[in-house]
């Protein structure tokens, strides 16, 4: 196998399967251990949360739809065929469940993308404007605008971009978690930067040959 | 001016795509070339302007997730039914509608199962080359006259 440097200092093309520390533990799930599955849950929290917060844009959908994701781990961990690493397949669960449900949510209503008032956070007004307190909400503005650029994304191009830009993933990692290959990456990424510069305002003079 | 193929290579370069040596070279055209150098900081722009949500404290989800397993595992779903209840469904299923198809001609038709004593009984024998809709009208008029209502 070629191994590359990539310019952000990663080995591209490594065979990662025998560094996967959550094999064994998917193995322990696949046999109905409960607290394997809490351990899993525990170490995988925090990015699975953050995709399906990025994806959803809703804190109490993505919670929700958190949940479902381990659900389906602990149902389907008996499928894994350890060909990629656990945390791809994982994204991979993710991804499809979010799509689902963004699905879903087009056939019920055409609701607006939910971060965009995120559950009425916007016109909350603290008294204390402590420079964190400014700082939090300067953060949560920040979020909001990224709502709305996202929201402007197709969902494939949603997935690509949350998986790139929220989790740091590179594009070879991407397009396993998405059962994709990398020129469509690649693709999905340039059609997604310009709709993003449209929808942040920073496509002036934006002109490609 | 951009092209499609040097945008490309930008973005690749904003995500860290690029090997070093094709990102050095890259780097140095952008500082050499204004025009390359205006597309790359939008685009940088543009991407770090993308927040990645904020991770709020919240409730064990481990815990959440447990105590939606064993709620699952307590109800009689099919795919955590046992093996051989699965089986003996399985069975059950077909040698009952088997068992319905060869029971039907021996059934009694409706008319025959009607009783005397049903309302319905002679209006559906009078009108049975009639129309439902006729038989259903001729039995309203009839009540309508026996409560003195008249058209």
């Amino acid at each position: 196998m070629d191994l590359v440097m990539t310019d952000r200092g990663e080995l591209s093309g490594t065979d990662t399967r025998s560094l996967d520390a959550d094999l064994p533990l998917i193995r322990a799930i696949a046999d109905g251990d409960e607290e394997a599955l809490a351990t899993f849950v525990r170490r995988h929290e925090r990015r699975i949360r953050g995709v399906c917060r990025g994806m959803l844009g809703d804190r109490e959908e993505s919670r929700d739809a958190a949940q479902e994701v381990f659900l389906k781990v602990w149902k389907k961990a008996h499928r894994f065929r350890p060909r990629g690493k656990v945390s791809t397949w994982l994204y991979r669960v993710t991804v499809n469940h979010c799509l689902n449900r963004l699905r879903r949510r087009k056939i019920v209503t055409m609701l607006p993308f939910p971060g965009q008032d995120d559950e009425g956070e916007a016109t909350w007004e603290p008294k204390d404007r402590s420079p964190g307190v400014d700082r939090a909400l300067e953060s949560r503005e920040r979020w909001r605008r990224t709502c709305r650029a996202l929201d402007g994304l197709p969902d494939t191009q949603r997935a690509v971009v949350v998986l790139v830009r929220f989790e740091g993933l590179s594009y070879r990692e991407t397009a396993e978690a998405l059962g994709i290959t990398l020129g469509a990456v690649e693709s999905r990424l340039f059609r997604a930067m310009r709709n993003l510069e449209k929808a942040c305002g920073t496509s002036a003079e934006t002109e490609t040959r | 001016m951009t092209t499609r193929s040097e945008e490309k290579d930008l973005i690749r370069l904003l995500h860290g795509e690029l090997d070093r040596d094709t990102a050095a070279r890259l780097r140095q055209r952008i500082a050499d070339e204004p025009d390359l150098d205006a597309r790359f900081r939008r685009l940088s722009e543009t991407w770090d302007r993308l927040e990645p949500p904020a991770s709020s404290p919240a409730p064990d989800l481990a815990e959440e997730v447990l105590a939606r397993v064993r709620r699952e595992g307590e109800s009689l779903g099919w795919q955590s039914a046992p093996v051989w209840a699965r089986f003996a469904a399985g069975i059950a299923l077909p040698l009952g509608l088997i068992l319905g198809l060869i029971a039907a001609p021996a059934a009694p038709g409706p008319t025959e199962t009607r009783s005397s004593s049903d309302p319905w009984r002679s209006v559906y024998e009078e009108t049975r080359d009639e129309g439902l809709t006729d038989a259903y009208y001729e039995l309203v008029l009839q009540g309508g006259e026996e409560e003195g209502i008249s058209s």
